[in-house]
C-alpha cells in the first residue's frame, strides 16, 4: 500500500482544485467551530485560515515539533456518508486555560484529571468536533454524524502514534492546520480529519471534481 | 526533547546521541550510545539485545498482525514481521542468533477517558501485547522485562555499552528498568 499510499497523496496534492474545495471546506468548518467554542467560553474567538496538508501515517511524526509534549485529543469516528475518523487537539496550556474559563482553577499536571476535568474537556471537544461536521454537511450535503468521544491526555507523540494504530485501515490522514485562539491566546486548537477512500470518492464526486482523473 | 535526564538527575546522553525509531521503523546498532522509542502509545518498542558483542536494536511496533496488508515496506510496522526482522538485522550486525534477550515498553491505551463509539479499535495496545508474547513464545523465547500495559504513554532507551534499558512514563525523566547480563537469569523463588 506504500506506492500506492504516495500516490493517494500526490493525487490529492497534485490537483489544486481539489486542495482548494479542501481548504475551504475547512475553512468554514472551523469558523463554525470558532464559533461554538465563542459560546461554550462567552468569549471571541478568531481563527487562522486553516491549510489542509495530505499526509501518510508514518509521517505523523513531521508533522510536529515537539512529541513529548502533553497534549489533549479528542478522537472520534464519523459515521454516515462521510465516514472516517476526527481529531481535534490542544496543547498543555490551551486545556489548562479551558479549565481556568470553565471551572475557575486548574490542574499543574495531567497525571491526575478529576472527572469534572476531564469530561469538560471531551465536550468542548465533542463541541467543536460537532459543529465543524456539521459546517461539512452543510457544504457537501454529505451527512456525517459525531459519535461519542475518546480523550487522551499524554505526550502528542504517543497520541498520533495510537491514532494511527486505530485508523490503520485508512492510509492518509488530511491535517488542518488552522489556530483557533481567543483574545487573550489562551487556547489554541488544531484538526485531523482521517476519511475512508470511499469518503474521499464520494466527496470528490459531489464536489463535481470527481472526473479529474 | 533536550538531553536525556535520569532518575537521579544525572545527565547522560544528549538526544542527537540516540537513535530513535519513528512508527514502524526498526534501528539496530553495535556499540552505539543508545536506540530507543520516544512516545509509546499503544506502540510497543521491541528492544533485543546481545551482551556478548554489545549488539542491541529496537522495533517500534504499531499492529499486531501484517497479514493481507499490502504496506509492508516498513517490516516494524507489524508484530508478526517485526520479530524475525529485528533479529535478523540483529543477527547480520554481528548478534548471537541464541544469546538474544528481549525487553519491551509500551502497549497502552492512552484514549482512557470518554465512551467512545463501539466502532472504535481501542485495544491495539492489548493486541500488540498479545502478538508480541505469542510471537517470542513461538520462537521458545520470552521477555527478560516490561513494561506494557496501562494507560500512559511511555518511552524507552537501551544503551549498547551497558545493556540498560530506560523506560520513562510521559515526559518524565528515565529511570532504570532492566539490565541485560551475560548469561542466564536465575530468579529466586
Amino acid at each position: 500500500m506504500a506506492d500506492n499510499t504516495i500516490s493517494i497523496v500526490e493525487a490529492i496534492e497534485d490537483q489544486n482544485m481539489r486542495m482548494s474545495a479542501l481548504n475551504e471546506i475547512a475553512n468554514i468548518g472551523t469558523g463554525h467551530a470558532a464559533r461554538a467554542l465563542a459560546t461554550v467560553c462567552g468569549r471571541d474567538f478568531l481563527i487562522s485560515v486553516p491549510q489542509v496538508r495530505p499526509i501518510t501515517f508514518d509521517r505523523f511524526h513531521e508533522m510536529i515539533e515537539n512529541v513529548d509534549d502533553t497534549h489533549a485529543v479528542i478522537y472520534m469516528a464519523v459515521d454516515g456518508d462521510f465516514n472516517g475518523r476526527m481529531a481535534f487537539f490542544l496543547d498543555w496550556p490551551s486545556c489548562q486555560a479551558l479549565w481556568t474559563m470553565l471551572l475557575g482553577s486548574t490542574p499543574d499536571t495531567a497525571d491526575e484529571l478529576t472527572e469534572l476535568e476531564w469530561s469538560s474537556v471531551v465536550e468542548v471537544g465533542n463541541i467543536i468536533n460537532g459543529s465543524f461536521l456539521s459546517a461539512f454537511t452543510d457544504v457537501t450535503g454529505l451527512f456525517s454524524n459525531a459519535t461519542p468521544p475518546m480523550l487522551a491526555v499524554d505526550s502528542f507523540g504517543s497520541i498520533l502514534g495510537s491514532i494511527a494504530a486505530e485508523a490503520s485501515e485508512q492510509s492518509v490522514a488530511l491535517f488542518i492546520e488552522t489556530k483557533l485562539w481567543d483574545n487573550q491566546e489562551s487556547v489554541k486548537g488544531s484538526f485531523i480529519l482521517i476519511p475512508t477512500q470511499e469518503s474521499v470518492e464520494l466527496l470528490w464526486d459531489r464536489l463535481g471534481l470527481g472526473m479529474a482523473d | 526533547m533536550g538531553p536525556t535526564r535520569f532518575g537521579d538527575g544525572r545527565l547522560v546522553v544528549e538526544t542527537k546521541d540516540i537513535l530513535l525509531t519513528r512508527l514502524g521503523e526498526i534501528h539496530v546498532a553495535r556499540k552505539a550510545p543508545m536506540v530507543g522509542c520516544h512516545g509509546l502509545g499503544s506502540c510497543i518498542g521491541l528492544m533485543a539485545y546481545d551482551s556478548i558483542t554489545q549488539v542491541g536494536g529496537v522495533a517500534h511496533v504499531v499492529l499486531p498482525d501484517g497479514t493481507g496488508r499490502k504496506d509492508l515496506d516498513l517490516p516494524g510496522r507489524y508484530m508478526n514481521l517485526a520479530i524475525p526482522t529485528l533479529i535478523d538485522e540483529l543477527v547480520a550486525a554481528g548478534a548471537g542468533r541464541t544469546r538474544l534477550k528481549f525487553v519491551a515498553v509500551g502497549g497502552a491505551n492512552v484514549f482512557k477517558f470518554g465512551a467512545g463509539a463501539p466502532s472504535l479499535n481501542l485495544n491495539i495496545g492489548d493486541r500488540n501485547i498479545q502478538a508480541m508474547r505469542d510471537g517470542l513464545a513461538a520462537l521458545n523465547t520470552c521477555l527478560e522485562a516490561e513494561f506494557v500495559g496501562g494507560t500512559q504513554a511511555t518511552s524507552t532507551q537501551l544503551c549498547l555499552e551497558t545493556g540498560q534499558v530506560f523506560v520513562a512514563c510521559g515526559s518524565r525523566e528515565m529511570n532504570l528498568l532492566h539490565k541485560f547480563a551475560e548469561g542466564r537469569n536465575v530468579r529466586a523463588a
